[in-house]
């Protein structure tokens, strides 16, 4: 796969400012814009369209905290994805199935208010989780970190249920926006 | 015939043209403002009609409504609605008085009119109302750089291709297709220069556009659009013809069709009447008890709730989609002439709690931001000034075994966007392998929308799941789809050579072109020939440009085989085959491909420091650094004449 | 019937949601999820003295097809004994409901949710013996 992260000049990590990296995006998309080649020949359009197309692919990948971590774990040689992942613990799986019945009855019950207060206390989970991802990843792409030349793929993958937990909370906080939007 | 003259006084302009359901606009940018262009009447909305009539004449604009009462079946309006829609489409059946053909076999599924003993499609009709645009420009401009032609944001891919077609049909050079909102945005963004976050409600004749997008210093970044592509003015009118058929005790299925045409044709004027009016009467058009008919403005209002429930819902949408609030916005552009309902205005100030901007025109917004990015587009206008950045409306996916939608790119992506999906075979020996390309957000592919279809042939025999199949999806900055599927193993491509579900492929337009010079067409070959000569300028002019502008991106040599195949160009650009001349243009681009790549790798090194410079600059005072960094670019070498004749060559112009 | 008509129709008609006693010691609960996509299954069942799976319920939170894959899942098992239920392959699922290929962890999730209700239900028996013991 193209590294979103060379396309858009930065080193590799996860917690990154999406702000700025929304500037990056609009500054690469100023100078590559096929707009701004109308004019030009047939070669240069075309890569720029090719060029352009892969600047937003990569922050499709970078904006969206699941797909970076997926996108960073690839990069570092560490299979995820069906079949790759660690089945997630039983009380974890309790947890998140309770947390979904409870929605669940909310949105029965069409109560948006206590459908709003799980989603943020879901919200909250989803910070924390995030900012161990962050810190995993921070150890094994730190250019002076402890980790030799090899040890970086087994160290995160240790890691990796972290973004099991990730993916079971986006899908409740796009279930939040959905019953959210029925209820609008 | 062909004139190579180089008219200083009158250089060719590139237009922007709204091509709306009710009316259309063309405009232009005239010492940097951008224009509507009036006809000789003063009037600058085309109505969006045309008429066949029986000698084979076509007749567009306010003269063909007047034919319509009278020829309900030859006259078509709304033609939009129709645009690249299957002959069977529910909006087929709308109340409207029509003969709809159905295709015969082997024919493109698209819809039909039966008009004054010929068929036509939506397409065709289209082109005639660009005919008319282009004419009236022509009239005021001279000659004619390039056209930039508006869709609703939410048209699909077949909707944007017989758009697209239609431009080419009416021999305009189509630069862009570009979102009426996006649009509509650009013409406020440029006039009121203020940054923030924008929503536009666009509700026209027959479509209804939400946008919510950011607007930074001349960056316009669409975050998330929605709509319906079926909803508009159009459809109050049905309400109220449907409301007038009640009244007058009449069934509106079993009217004639010019009864059907009278009777919309005064629901729109009761329409009008209560823009300003508080009621309306009205003489029964029907000529039935009652003789009078009354229609009161809270009467409409309720008529009109769930159309305008259903813009709400599409509004929450988009706010959602782009992960922001009502609240946050920094105001709302009202577009559409069917905005002017009190109604609407009254509906979308409450939705997004806070009074709409109305201050340009809705009529003309939308064609007055084309005319800005076709000027931008056709090198008039400084590229750094705007940058449109829109995204896909609806999701594009394939359907994989079963019927389900395998997602590929998701709605309110950025483009141009690409994205790939990998496949295999299910079967052993599978050597054929077909792919369905949908556009929707249903999980069903019998739910979405059908674009394409095609088979990637000629996979080796191999065990199931063996086989690697890599299908690519390209939308360029148009909005347009292209598909390409490889086997990765043994390299088999195949570009979709699609039969699109419901358009008409390059054949079927190319014979539409060449039956229109029957029709009092220019002829073929001479056109094909003017464009070809102006590409290869364009190209030659820009090729030069390049390699003045970076010789130090020039390997050994190349130099010297761009400066050979530019010759060759010009030389052949002289001539009189066009095909000769694509052949050249086609030397050149294969001569320049990797000079091209490197370019662009510069640029995005380049953006990527002044970005990172930018930076230090807010943390600290260092001018000296920033200014030997930003340096000046290296001077261009003395340009050696077989390069430098392309630069200062005249453009070509068509005769009028 | 096409893939999509039988997963439509026990996605939107699932058979045996619901909630049996997971303190019962003769209710076996299976716990599962899958962490590529997020979907969350818990699948019980309710076992006779001489083993025969007399009920079965199950709650899913996931898309129609792991829904339907659950669904599916519980009306075999009712009635079967246990080791018949074991031997329910998630190929079966594929097979009856036309999953495609996008789809196929759905039936491994029902897969392995039998397989977990089986395992909570024979270690609660191996525990009820060890306590009358």
């Amino acid at each position: 796969m193209n590294d979103p992260f060379k396309i858009f000049g930065v080193a590799r990590r996860f917690d990154i400012d999406l702000v700025e990296f929304a500037k990056i995006h609009r500054v690469l998309s100023r100078a590559l814009h096929p707009d701004k080649y109308a004019q030009a020949g047939a070669s240069e359009r075309r890569a720029a369209l090719e060029k352009a197309a892969s600047v937003n692919e990569a922050w499709r990948v970078l904006r969206s905290p699941v797909r970076r971590a997926e996108a960073l774990f690839a990069l570092a040689g560490v299979a995820v994805g069906e079949n790759h992942e660690p089945k997630p613990g039983v009380e974890f799986l309790m947890e998140m199935l309770e947390e979904r019945e409870a929605l669940a009855e909310a949105r029965a019950a069409k109560d948006l208010a206590k459908v709003r207060a799980l989603g943020s206390a879901m919200a909250a989970r989803l910070a924390e989780t995030e900012a161990k991802l962050a810190s995993g990843f921070a150890k094994s792409f730190a250019p002076t970190g402890p980790t030799g030349p090899e040890p970086a793929a087994a160290e995160l993958a240790m890691v990796v249920p972290f973004l099991g937990q990730l993916r079971f909370y986006t899908r409740f906080l796009d279930e939040v926006s959905l019953i959210e939007e029925e209820n609008d | 015939m062909l004139l190579d003259i180089f008219d200083p006084k009158a250089p060719p302009r590139a237009i922007g043209i709204d091509l709306g359901t009710t009316n259309s606009l063309v405009a232009y940018v005239k010492n940097e403002c951008p224009t509507v262009i009036a006809d000789c009447h003063q009037t600058s909305l085309l109505p969006s009609a045309v008429h066949y009539g029986d000698r084979g004449d076509v007749v567009v604009g306010a003269d063909a409504l007047l034919r319509a009462a009278a020829h309900p079946r030859d006259t078509i309006v709304s033609v939009k609605r129709f645009m690249g829609r299957g002959a069977d489409d529910p909006e087929t059946r709308r109340l409207a008085p029509y003969a709809f053909v159905a295709p015969k076999a082997g024919d493109a599924n698209v819809v039909r009119f039966g008009v004054a003993g010929r068929v036509v499609t939506p397409v065709e009709v289209s082109a005639e109302i660009l005919r008319a645009l282009k004419r009236l420009a022509e009239d005021e401009l001279r000659s004619l750089g390039g056209a930039v032609i508006t869709v609703p944001a939410y048209f699909d891919d077949a909707q944007r291709q017989a758009t697209r077609d239609a431009g080419r049909l009416a021999g305009l050079e189509v630069l862009r297709l570009i979102n009426e909102p996006t649009a509509a945005a650009l013409a406020y963004g440029l006039e009121k220069k203020q940054n923030g976050l924008f929503a536009v409600y666009d509700l026209g004749g027959g479509t209804f556009d939400v946008t919510i997008l950011v607007l930074d210093n001349g960056v316009f970044q669409v975050k998330s659009t929605g709509g319906d592509s079926a909803l508009g003015g159009d459809d109050m009118d049905a309400i109220l013809a449907e409301e007038l058929f009640a009244l007058a005790h009449r069934d509106a299925r079993a009217a004639t069709p010019s009864e059907v045409r009278v009777v919309l044709d005064v629901a729109r004027r009761v329409k009008h009447g209560l823009t300003t009016a508080p009621e309306v009467e009205i003489d029964n058009p029907l000529g039935s008890v009652p003789a009078t008919m009354l229609f009161t403005r809270a009467r409409f209002d309720e008529l009109v709730r769930p159309l305008l429930a259903r813009t709400g819902t599409a509004c929450k949408r988009a706010l959602r989609d782009a992960e922001t609030k009502a609240e946050s916005l920094d105001g709302v552009i009202l577009v559409g002439g069917s905005t002017r309902v009190p109604a609407v205005r009254a509906f979308v100030e409450q939705l997004f709690g806070k009074a709409p901007l109305a201050d340009i025109d809705p009529d003309q917004v939308v064609a007055l931001g084309a005319a800005i990015q076709a000027n931008v587009l056709s090198g008039a206008g400084n590229p750094d000034d705007v940058l449109l950045l829109d995204v896909t409306p609806l999701s594009l996916g394939i359907e994989v075994g079963g019927g389900v939608v395998d997602r590929v790119l998701p709605r309110n992506t950025t483009t141009p966007a690409a994205a790939r999906a990998a496949y295999t075979t299910q079967e052993d020996n599978q050597t054929g392998f077909e792919i369905h390309v949908v556009q929707g957000e249903r999980e069903l592919a019998a739910d979405c929308r059908s674009l394409a279809r095609f088979t990637l042939r000629g996979i080796p025999p191999m065990a199931a799941g063996l086989a690697r199949l890599e299908v690519t999806f390209r939308v360029d900055a148009d909005g347009l789809l292209s598909v390409h599927a490889r086997e990765e193993r043994t390299g088999i491509e195949q570009a979709v050579d699609v039969k699109p579900s419901y358009g008409l492929d390059d054949d079927t337009v190319e014979q539409m072109l060449i039956d229109a010079i029957d029709h009092g067409e220019a002829d073929l070959d001479a056109r094909r020939l003017a464009e070809a000569r102006v590409e290869a300028h364009r190209i030659g002019r820009s090729t030069q440009k390049s390699v003045d502008d970076d010789p130090s991106l020039l390997f050994e040599g190349e130099r010297e085989r761009i400066a050979f195949a530019l010759a060759h160009l010009e030389q052949a650009a002289t001539g009189a085959d066009p095909r000769t001349i694509q052949l050249r243009i086609d030397d050149l681009d294969t001569a320049t491909k990797s000079f091209a790549e490197r370019r662009m790798n510069r640029a995005i090194a380049m953006a990527i420091e002044g970005q990172r410079l930018d930076q230090v600059e807010r943390t600290v005072e260092h001018a000296k650094g920033i200014e030997a960094a930003h340096g000046s670019p290296l001077p261009p070498p003395a340009p050696d004449d077989a390069l430098a004749s392309f630069a200062n060559h005249p453009k070509p112009e068509v005769e009028r | 019937m096409a893939y999509s008509e039988k997963v439509i129709e026990h996605a939107e008609n699932p058979r045996n949601v619901g909630t049996l006693d997971k303190n019962d010691p003769n209710v076996g609960t299976g716990l599962v999820g899958a962490p590529a996509c997020g979907d969350v299954m818990r699948l019980q069942i309710r076992v006779s003295d001489d083993g025969v799976i007399q009920d079965a319920k199950f709650k899913t939170f996931g898309c129609g097809s792991a829904i339907a894959s659950s669904s599916l899942a519980t009306e075999w098992i009712k009635g079967k004994k246990v080791e018949e239920a074991e031997a329910i392959r998630n190929v079966d699922i594929v097979n009856e409901l036309n999953l495609p290929p996008v789809k196929i962890h759905c039936s491994v999730l029902a897969e392995d949710a039998i397989k977990s209700a089986i395992a909570d239900y024979r270690a609660k028996q191996t525990a009820k013996r060890g306590a009358a013991e």
